[in-house]
């Protein structure tokens, strides 16, 4: 937190470019990610990458979700506990 | 190591909330070690060790995170036992990525292959790719892009500067999004109507 505002400055497409995932992460100092957004808002090149990683991360997040486990390995971890010494509920 | 038998309210406390990140812990596992016996061998191995040092537990800190790094230190032994992992993006400049990341878009959507990639089923695709990764870079991107840890939690989880997060995290993703815009330019020409996002889970093996 800093008592002063941000200063921010008008940056050019490489710059924001440069921030492109930093930005979706939200990892960006607060007046970097203001620039970015400023920088967004006018210029025409830059949005759709934007749109585009985007839309990848939430493809790569969604579908690597899907958990490949079975019963199987819980009840081969169950037993491996209970061999030391953890006992099951059931 | 301790022989006397824990407390019952400790199993039910354990299987309750422990227990319950199995699913989770799979799925890391399985991305992480790409064979279904060695990612049983390492769900087996992290609960093990988590059950060893429940009493260690620090109730400050979140379940999940701590099974994770759990995880990720049991992987990394068992991947040491085999041999010396060589890391190779010291001095990656991680901004580069990003641009190159973006170059690559910009390619691609000239052929109209960004929108038709967005309506395909990527979940093969994506699996394939991911599986594809050098282990540094395929540990990060499960971490942030499908856990949802943050720069800092993966640094911590990991031992490693936060700048090599970055650099690993956007070299991985570049090179994840040339593996899918190349898949559907592979995709090509045929007509790929949109599809839901399913996946049909690998069988695991008997
Ligand atoms: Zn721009």
């Amino acid at each position: 937190m800093t008592a002063t505002p941000p200063l921010t400055t008008p940056i050019d497409c490489e710059t924001a470019v440069r921030r492109l995932w930093d930005y979706i992460d939200g990892a960006l100092a607060e007046h970097a990610a203001v620039e970015v957004a400023t920088h967004l808002a006018a210029c025409a090149k830059c949005p759709p990458h934007f749109a585009f990683a985007r839309s990848f991360l939430l493809a790569v997040g969604r579908t690597a979700t899907i958990a490949p486990h079975g019963a199987a390995t819980r009840e081969r971890v169950l037993r491996a506990l209970e061999a030391e010494g953890f006992s099951r509920a059931g | 190591m301790t022989a006397t038998d824990p407390p019952d309210a400790v199993s039910v406390a354990f299987e309750r909330e422990v227990l319950a990140l199995l699913p989770d812990l799979a799925r890391y596992a399985r991305a992480l070690t790409r064979d279904a016996a060695d990612a049983d061998d390492l769900v087996q191995e992290t609960f093990l060790r988590a059950w060893r040092g429940w009493h260690t537990f620090d109730r400050a800190r979140e379940l999940r995170r701590w099974l994770l790094a759990i995880c990720h230190h049991a992987f990394i032994r068992s991947r040491e036992r085999a041999r010396r992992i060589q890391l190779t993006d010291e001095g990656t400049d991680a901004e580069l990525e990003a641009l190159a990341a973006a170059r690559g878009h910009a390619a691609a959507a000239r052929e109209g292959l960004d929108v038709r990639l967005l309506a395909m089923d990527l979940g093969p695709a994506i699996r394939a790719a991911i599986d594809a990764l050098a282990p540094p870079f395929r540990t990060v991107v499960l971490l942030v892009d499908v856990e949802g840890a943050s720069y800092d939690e993966v640094a911590t989880l990991l031992g490693i500067p936060i700048g090599t997060v970055r650099s690993r995290l956007f070299r991985a993703r570049r090179v994840l999004q040339e593996a899918l815009l190349e898949h559907a330019r592979d995709a090509g020409f045929r007509t790929v109507a949109p599809t839901p996002q399913t996946i049909t889970p690998t069988a695991p093996a008997p």
